[in-house]
């Protein structure tokens, strides 16, 4: 596709879809309810967030490497579930640790398949999501599991606030910063990029691809493990199909972000942006009063508007 | 573990026999068997009764006493709603399990694990298996209707529990046991009509959309509500899930500053404490109260306890899953229900009255 | 000789020994597994499913696969409810499909001629049914004010339901589509190999698109069908991973991802196989984490052995 040499503004439009589409819809809604940009619903929006964009960092990760991890909602639910039980059993530390652990330790599983038996990672993280559910419900009893204080310490991760701003949100935006930097800086990164978008020239440049592979769903599991523990704070407590379904925000957020799903390319900073337009539109409505479910058919149009543009801005590789 | 169940019957009916309010006589008739109040006021358990004259179209019919037979040559079918969607139907499975076999007849269980599709089928295999009577526990009261139609043509007797089929449906049925959710969101929504002086806006935090449970704790609100000055302002469902409802408070909360919200309504305890933990994170707890059309987690007692919550009606799981089999038991041994709708007791529980109403704990 | 004839189409077509595996183990389990009873009841059971494997299929084989099923399926099954009150059962019926089509060539016209990526298409259309089927509903479940229709959803005919005929039916015409018209070989070749096809003269952006329209149409179908199964639809129908079902059941079958290999039988075998396992499931009680857990480790492992033996193919230099 031949771009004149003059830059129009419908050239810097087609480029930048997906700001445009941000800054588009918190005008629209900002027009449309006045509480809408107040620091209460601010604070809100990103707080409930937090959760979507640190599993879409992970993501990313995944995405960019070649692969889709559609294992993330089970893997949050349980992880959810196994945290608020070991922290009252063993106290904060083992909890964390403990919980983390089985976070990276399903990633790993994933990416052992995916990346060494290089099988199919749609249908291998879906077969994960069953197992994971599976054992979440046996681990629970499918009973609800409560912390025993509902304002023990711990719960300051989910509930707290330093200042006016949620420590989750700390949470997100240091984890974000740190994922973003170990994509786009390290060459770990460097690494995940040439893998996924040609892994068979990686090969030849001496890249360990299928442990790169497994590194990026280790990465997508640590997130999922960070977001169980963020979710199930703010409630003190986790049922054992909490996550149901938030694989699709979380992919969504990452394709609206404008990471090719070929592999090869992404920005956590992108994904994150893209978790903010969901999450604006998942609070936008509510305030408009209208069924919170228009969220869906908002995100529809908006992601097929932003990949016209993408496309014929040429940025997007086809299939 | 037998003597406790045994215990619980026991008290049960004698707290059913000894309660002073008369009821009225329930819909479809009824042969025989002690009626005492609605399902208003009393205990399961106690037999201090502290009724506060509840509505009289519920059917509290006495609770056979099966535990003298023998059993072992019946067999229940019974397909499961969602044994692992939340602590009641968790809570609610595990007492079939126990509960037939400390009975010692045979029970086949299916948990269709929300999925309406999925209950169609299970029914199908139930029939397969020829027991003796079908006990369904709808996904869907409006889908399930061809799954009753289907035991009925098959010539086995089914009885829905927990939550019923719709009208068109109740033609295949010989009778239904279970809460009456339109009773007990009526009750609890009386109760708050009562504490706002019949004036006020609130907002309604839905269940599961497409759930007939919820449908009917509306339906009770509403009925409440009605010819008074409240209005709900607000509606949105939390698919029964306490991260969900919290999620939808937080909103509420940034739309309506202080002062505009009367009261908060939930479908069930989960909406109710999911929106509690919003409320207490933005620093307004006491502002206005918190009610929960039925709860069904032990667990919420305490927050009824510290006032957390503003009144809810009861209802345990152990108790409907228990009474549910009994009746279907006593017609495997050839006998008929002794009225259509056999209501289980939910009784009103408020900060006020709950330590006088003695619930005895369920395993959570 | 014989013996090597046989070892090969075994190998070939993993899903048989699979199949004939899960069949005997289910009968052992439970003697009242191989009763003709029970055998039609997991046929009827999985027969809707099925028709809507029967349009992934020609996805697949295409190379690509569609997400949108999840919601088109309550969508559809909601509109055929819905809308009967205004323009009559059969409207109702044919507005379903229409909308089935419409989702098809949506799906078809963003992934072929804008060469928008697969996953983001269907996924995207996957959200909007879902917002859709919750607007049109009113967050409600629809009854159908027809009995008739509810009256097919469960009636039969020698055994099997209407469904499960139109099911077999389905499976011959696909069949024969993609055997033995220009449509089906260039589905393969297109499947195979993009760029070859498209240099060999073959029209891929067209054939995916009509594959896509398939796809939805059927999957559309599926809506109703189910709609007349329980006389009702729900909002909540299919999702969270109704097509994640049905592409496992394809792909269990022996239809590649990859594209460009499979048949309709396999996709048959496969559905049978999960149909089976949820069944044997029912019979012997087991508790439903069970059930789930090893529809997960099934479809892992089922993947595994597919690839092992894919490579033991691709070392002895036999070619599919």
């Amino acid at each position: 596709m031949e771009k004149q040499k003059s830059i129009s503004v419908a050239d810097i439009a087609r480029r930048q879809a997906l700001l445009i589409v941000l800054i588009g819809i918190v005008i629209v809604f900002s027009f449309l309810t006045e509480q809408f940009l107040t620091p209460n619903n601010i604070i809100n929006i990103f707080r409930q967030i937090s959760t979507i964009a640190v599993m879409g960092a992970g993501m990313t990760f995944c995405i960019v490497g070649g692969n889709f991890d559609l294992s993330v909602g089970a893997l949050l639910s349980m992880c959810g579930c196994v945290f608020i039980s070991t922290y009252d059993r063993l106290g904060a530390f083992p909890a964390l640790l403990i919980t983390l652990a089985i976070g990276c330790v399903s990633g790993a599983v994933c990416g052992f398949l995916c990346g060494y038996l290089k099988l199919n990672s749609m249908i291998v993280t879906l077969g994960m999501q069953q197992v994971l559910q599976a054992l979440t419900l046996m681990y629970t009893g499918g009973q609800y599991v409560q912390l025993e204080d509902l304002n023990a310490p711990i719960t300051v991760i989910g509930k707290g606030n330093i200042g006016i701003v949620p420590v989750s949100v700390i949470i997100m935006a240091v984890f974000c910063v740190v994922y973003a930097m170990i994509l786009s800086k390290t060459v770990f990164g460097h690494r995940v990029k040439a893998v996924g978008s040609n892994t068979e020239t990686s090969r030849y440049s001496g890249i360990n691809d299928k442990k790169i592979v497994l590194q990026t769903f280790v990465l997508s599991g640590l997130s999922a493990a960070i977001g169980g523990i963020i979710l199930s704070t703010r409630g003190g407590g986790g049922q054992s199909t909490m996550g149901m379904g938030y694989e699709f925000d979380v992919i969504t957020a990452v394709i609206l972000g404008g990471a090719s799903l070929a592999g090869g390319s992404g920005s956590i900073f992108r994904t994150f942006i893209g978790a903010l337009v969901i999450g604006i539109l998942k609070t936008g409505f509510v305030l408009l009063g209208l069924s919170s479910y228009t969220q869906y058919v908002a995100e529809c149009i908006i992601i097929l508007f932003a990949v016209y543009l993408d496309i014929s801005a040429g940025k997007r590789k086809v299939r | 573990m037998k003597k406790r169940l045994a215990a619980i019957l026991l008290s049960g009916l004698m707290a059913v026999s000894l309660a002073a309010c008369g009821g009225e006589a329930g819909s479809a008739g009824e042969s025989g068997g002690t009626t005492s109040e609605g399902s208003a006021g009393g205990s399961e358990e106690d037999s201090s009764s502290s009724s506060s004259g509840g509505p009289a179209s519920a059917t509290d019919s006495e609770l056979p006493d099966i535990s003298g037979e023998d059993l072992s040559g019946i067999t229940i079918g019974f397909s499961m709603s969602n044994g692992s969607g939340d602590s009641y139907g968790t809570s609610y499975l595990n007492t079939l399990n126990s509960f037939a076999e400390d009975m010692g007849f045979e029970l086949i269980l299916l948990d269709a694990v929300g999925d309406v599709t999925k209950q169609t089928n299970q029914v199908q295999d139930l029939i397969t298996q020829q027991p003796d009577v079908i006990v369904v526990w709808p996904v869907n009261s409006e889908s399930a209707v061809t799954s009753v139609k289907a035991i009925s043509d098959a010539g086995i007797p089914v009885i829905t529990a927990n939550t019923n089929v719709v009208e068109s449906g109740e033609q295949y049925l010989e009778g239904y046991v279970g809460p009456s959710n339109v009773e007990e969101a009526k009750l609890t929504a009386t109760q708050m009509v009562e504490d706002l002086g019949g004036e006020g806006n609130i907002l309604f935090i839905n269940g599961k959309q497409g759930y007939s449970t919820s449908d009917e704790r509306k339906q009770g609100l509403e009925e409440a509500i009605e010819g008074t000055n409240i209005k709900i302002v607000e509606e949105q469902p939390d698919e029964g899930s306490r991260e969900k409802a919290q999620q939808v408070m937080e909103n509420y909360l940034v739309k309506y500053p202080e002062g505009e919200i009367s009261a908060v309504f939930a479908q069930d305890d989960n909406g109710a404490i999911g929106a509690y933990n919003a409320v207490e994170s933005a620093g307004r707890v006491g502002e206005f109260p918190i009610y929960a059309g039925a709860t069904g987690d032990y667990g919420t007692i305490s927050y009824i306890e510290q006032g957390l919550i503003a009144g809810t009606a009861v209802q345990s799981p152990v108790i409907d899953a228990q009474t549910a089999l009994t009746w279907a038991v006593w017609m495997a041994l050839g006998n008929e229900l002794p009225a259509f709708y056999n209501y289980i007791e939910t009784p009103l529980a408020t900060p006020d009255n709950i330590a006088s109403l003695n619930i005895a704990e369920w395993e959570s | 000789m014989k013996t090597n004839k046989w070892a090969k189409f075994l190998t070939n077509n993993t899903v048989v020994p699979i199949l004939v595996v899960i069949l005997i183990i289910a009968a052992v389990l439970d003697s009242r597994f191989m009763t003709p009873g029970n055998l039609l009841n997991v046929f009827n059971q999985n027969s809707i499913k099925g028709i809507m494997a029967i349009g992934m299929t020609f996805v697949i084989i295409n190379g690509y696969f569609d997400m949108s099923l999840c919601t088109l399926v309550s969508l559809t099954a909601g509109l055929s409810c819905g809308l009967q009150d205004q323009i009559g059962l059969a409207g109702a019926i044919l507005v379903a499909l229409l909308v089935g089509l419409l989702v098809g060539v949506i799906n078809g016209f963003l992934i072929a001629y804008a060469g928008i990526n697969a996953f983001v298409v269907t996924l995207s259309l996957m959200l909007g049914c879902r917002g859709l089927t919750y607007i049109y509903s009113d967050e409600q479940s629809i009854v159908s004010p027809s009995m008739a229709f509810a009256e097919f959803g469960s009636g039969k005919i020698l055994g099997l339901t209407y469904t499960s005929w139109l099911f077999i039916i389905g499976l011959f015409i696909a069949w024969f589509v993609l055997k033995y018209t220009a449509h089906g070989r260039n589905t393969y070749a297109a499947g195979g190999n993009a760029s070859a096809a498209e240099n060999a003269g073959i029209k891929v952006k067209r054939t995916i698109f009509i594959n896509f329209v398939i796809c939805g149409v059927l999957s559309g179908l599926g809506g109703v069908l189910y709609a007349a199964q329980n006389g009702a639809s729900t909002p909540a129908l299919g999702w969270p991973d109704m097509h994640m079902l049905v592409i496992a059941g394809v792909v269990l079958g022996g239809t590649k991802l990859s594209g460009g290999v499979g048949t309709i039988w396999y996709s048959l075998a496969g559905v049978m196989v999960l149909g089976i396992i949820a069944n044997i499931m029912s019979l012997k009680r087991v508790q439903s984490w069970v059930s789930t857990m090893l529809t997960g480790l099934i479809m892992i492992g089922v993947l595994y052995i597919d690839k092992i033996l894919t490579e033991k193919r691709q070392k002895e230099g036999l070619k599919n």
